[in-house]
């Protein structure tokens, strides 16, 4: 391989193609990486770099970019992708090779950006992704031929596999790059007049190739047939959600149990084996009170983003997107809201970054500015905290569990506000104006193991490196400030009180006390800033220093079923539907819309919406239990 | 264990604690100004500590965005969340002239709000 000017001695390769084509999984491939696939378009939104070491021992930069369906920009991440390849991104060159990844089983609706790239005059070849998915179908593609007809070379792929890249990666390492005057392009936004002689040429280059076969009705339509029906879908839709809400308690309780109880038991040894001492105050009541408190967790988040991880890999949520339109449209969302706002049931940044999507400015700030209210995989150790402790494991009708129908209506109270919010704006002009949605459907397929494997394990290592990083820094930190200083001689009650984080607690509580705070969830507040799950941390270090016996890790769930009422507990769930406890949110929404103005917007509303909603919750809920 | 012991592991562990809360909660560029001077200060001891590998690294991760949240560190990274640091087991030229192109990128990309999603004019 021909190595570039001094400038950029290593060539820079870019991975372009229409979305969901199996780009970010041939990047997988190519570089080892681990970056996010799923079976819809848009999950790509940013430039993804990694390095490939060819077989002969060169080194090559490998960007993988948004999926674009022309070099004529509609959205943020098309408008990406576009000016990365014609070289407009300050502080960037231009890739010095193309690599357009096309679906072979989608391949009328791939070859017009390939002929547009061709027009570009950067080197090229042409990967036929998913080959393998396409002889299944009975599609043959003769890519000798077809690369006859480009003019530029085609190979096949096959992104899901370790070995499908093989015959690119012989290409890449065979090729020789040529160095190029960067910036300068033969480009020009493509006529209509363009764009019908691309399409004639398409349908040329399909019948030469024999690929111009149109498909009848497949298994993926006779499906849609039933889960897209106007009435029957909706009611799959709800089921599917309820039965993952269900899952979540009903399979996670066998593995907490088992957490417990070795939390439990190493809380005892070290109680045990240490005599007292500030260290031992601070590895029993700071970090495993505090951590161990959120590591139970660990079974829940699994289990939710097991069955996220399935619907996104099988093709079902484009479908939800579809069902969700007319809804999100009364409202003053367009369909395309749908993916960042499913996105920000996982984590509500991937879901602001993903609002690139969006094509309307006005829609993309009303999806940024509701995507808080989705409810992140954060907030899962609050609610399961408090419906814990204070829903009974009551069986209903037919095995339905109440925590799990309870834990499904928070879900629900967090979409229908996000709902209500977008209502709010569209009414006062920030919202879009109604827009036709136009979806790509993919395929359905069965989900991919080794991507669901991986998956799950990302979440748990994002899930152990925040409880063994983040919030273990912040329940030392809280544990010092609980502690010190030490209470005073012939003082009554516990040591907290008196401590920093007891005097902090009092003030604070001042201000929660009209929405039923007491003084050790506000201090749990605060640490809970930088995120949300920290707050149950906080509680566990908090409740340890407040107890008489050391070892509250696992008692915590009991401790506050007995020291908060039921109008407390609802009142905190609802704080934590609205609340913006998540300061990365925070920041992202700032780098997204450049601009402090948004987060501030976001923050200040959120925070009013957490105030006011705990305070009617907690009102309402005191007088029907005085009723009572 | 004697208390003195005891008690110089917590204030190390609350210090600790203090330091990388500060430096995962706090702005970025507190972040990225601290690495630097700490990969400038190993850059600068003699050659025989070996920490010229660490100083490269200190430096790679000053420009690489991540989350404050401690978490997947993909909010919003573009420059390299793959892999964005330049390989450790390249020749040292390669190294870094993989490290001064990623440098270039930019480490955040800036769409401003009101001049996204318009179709070019034509």
């Amino acid at each position: 391989m021909e190595v570039l000017s001094s400038a950029h001695p290593i060539p820079l390769v870019a991975l372009v193609g229409n979305p969901n084509c199996g780009k970010t999984a041939l990047f997988n491939v190519l570089t080892g990486s681990r970056q996010k696939v799923a079976n819809y378009a848009g999950v790509t939104v940013e430039r993804k770099e990694g390095s490939l070491l060819t077989p002969s021992g060169s080194r090559v930069r490998i960007l993988d970019l948004p999926g674009a369906y022309s070099l004529d920009p509609l959205t943020p991440d098309e408008q990406v992708t576009a000016d990365v390849l014609l070289g407009r991104r300050a502080g960037e060159s231009a890739p010095d090779f193309v690599v357009c990844v096309t679906d072979a089983t989608n391949l009328r609706q791939n070859l017009r950006l390939v002929l547009s790239l061709k027009r570009l005059g950067l080197p090229m070849v042409v990967a036929l992704n998913m080959t393998d998915i396409a002889r299944r179908k009975g599609i043959v593609i003769d890519a000798e031929r077809l690369a006859r007809e480009l003019g530029v070379p085609v190979v096949e792929t096959v992104g899901v596999k370790a070995s499908g890249a093989k015959r690119l990666i012989e290409m890449l390492d065979s090729a020789a790059i040529p160095a190029r005057a960067a910036g300068r392009f033969d480009w020009r936004t493509p006529t209509s007049a363009d764009i019908a002689r691309d399409q004639a040429e398409v349908r040329r280059i399909l019948t030469a190739v024999g690929a111009d076969r149109i498909d009848g009705v497949t298994f993926s339509d006779k499906l849609d047939a039933v889960v897209l029906h106007p009435v029957a879908g909706p009611l799959i839709l709800a089921a599917i959600l309820f039965l993952v809400f269900q899952a979540v308690f009903a399979w996670a309780q066998v593995p907490m149990d088992a957490i417990k109880a070795g939390v439990d038991a190493v809380a005892g040894w070290l109680g045990h084996a240490m005599p007292e001492s500030l260290l031992k105050g601070l590895l029993v009541n700071g970090v495993l009170a505090g951590v161990g408190s959120v590591f139970v967790f660990l079974p829940q988040i699994i289990i939710l983003f097991f069955f996220i991880l399935m619907l996104e890999e099988s093709g079902y949520l484009p479908r939800a997107a579809f069902l969700l339109d007319r809804l999100m449209g009364s409202v003053g969302l367009s369909g395309r809201a749908f993916i960042p706002l499913l996105s920000s049931f996982a984590c509500a940044i991937p879901g602001v970054m993903a609002t690139r999507t969006i094509q309307n400015p006005r829609d993309r700030l009303a999806t940024i500015m509701i995507a808080p209210l989705m409810t992140c995989s954060a907030r899962l150790p609050v609610y399961a905290l408090i419906i814990g402790a204070f829903i009974p494991q009551r069986t209903l009708w037919g095995g339905l569990q109440l925590q799990g129908m309870v834990l499904f209506v928070l879900y629900l109270v967090g979409v229908a506000s996000a709902m209500a919010v977008a209502y709010v704006l569209k009414r006062a002009g920030a919202g879009a104006r109604l827009q036709t949605l136009m979806l790509e459907l993919p395929v359905y397929h069965w989900p991919n193991v080794r991507n669901l494997a991986i998956g799950l394990w990302q979440r748990v290592e994002i899930f152990l490196s925040r409880v063994g990083t983040i919030i273990l820094a912040l329940m030392v930190i809280l544990w010092a400030l609980s502690s010190f200083p030490a209470p005073p001689p012939g003082a009554t009650g516990p040591a907290i009180q008196y401590s920093i984080a007891g005097h902090l607690g009092s003030w604070l509580a001042v201000i929660f006390k009209p929405i039923g705070f007491n003084w050790q969830i506000s201090i749990a507040l605060v640490p809970g800033l930088a995120a949300r799950e920290v707050a149950v941390g906080a509680l566990g270090t908090v409740y340890a220093l407040s107890a008489a016996s050391g070892n509250v890790s696992g008692a915590l769930t009991p401790l506050i079923s007995h020291s908060w009422s039921l109008p407390t507990a609802l009142s905190l769930l609802a704080w934590y539907v609205f609340a913006p406890q998540c300061l990365s949110t925070l920041a992202t929404v700032k780098r997204e819309t450049n601009s402090w103005r948004y987060p501030i917007i976001m923050a200040s509303y959120l925070f009013a919406l957490a105030y006011l909603g705990s305070f009617i919750t907690f009102r309402v809920a005191t007088a029907l239990s005085n009723l009572g | 264990m004697s208390h003195v012991l005891d008690n110089l592991l917590v204030v190390a562990a609350l210090l600790a604690s203090a330091v990388y809360a500060l430096f995962k909660l706090g702005p970025r560029a507190l972040r990225r100004a601290a690495l630097s001077r700490v990969a400038g200060w190993a850059v600068r001891t003699p050659g025989w500590f070996g920490l010229r590998s660490l100083a490269a690294r200190l430096d790679a991760a000053a420009r690489q965005p991540s989350g404050s949240c401690g978490g997947c560190d993909n909010c919003g990274s573009e420059g390299g969340a793959a892999q964005g640091s330049p390989p450790t087991n390249l020749p040292a030229s390669d190294s870094a002239s993989l490290s001064a192109a990623l440098s270039g990128n930019g480490s955040e990309i800036k769409i401003p709000l009101a001049s996204i999603g318009r179709r070019q004019q034509r």
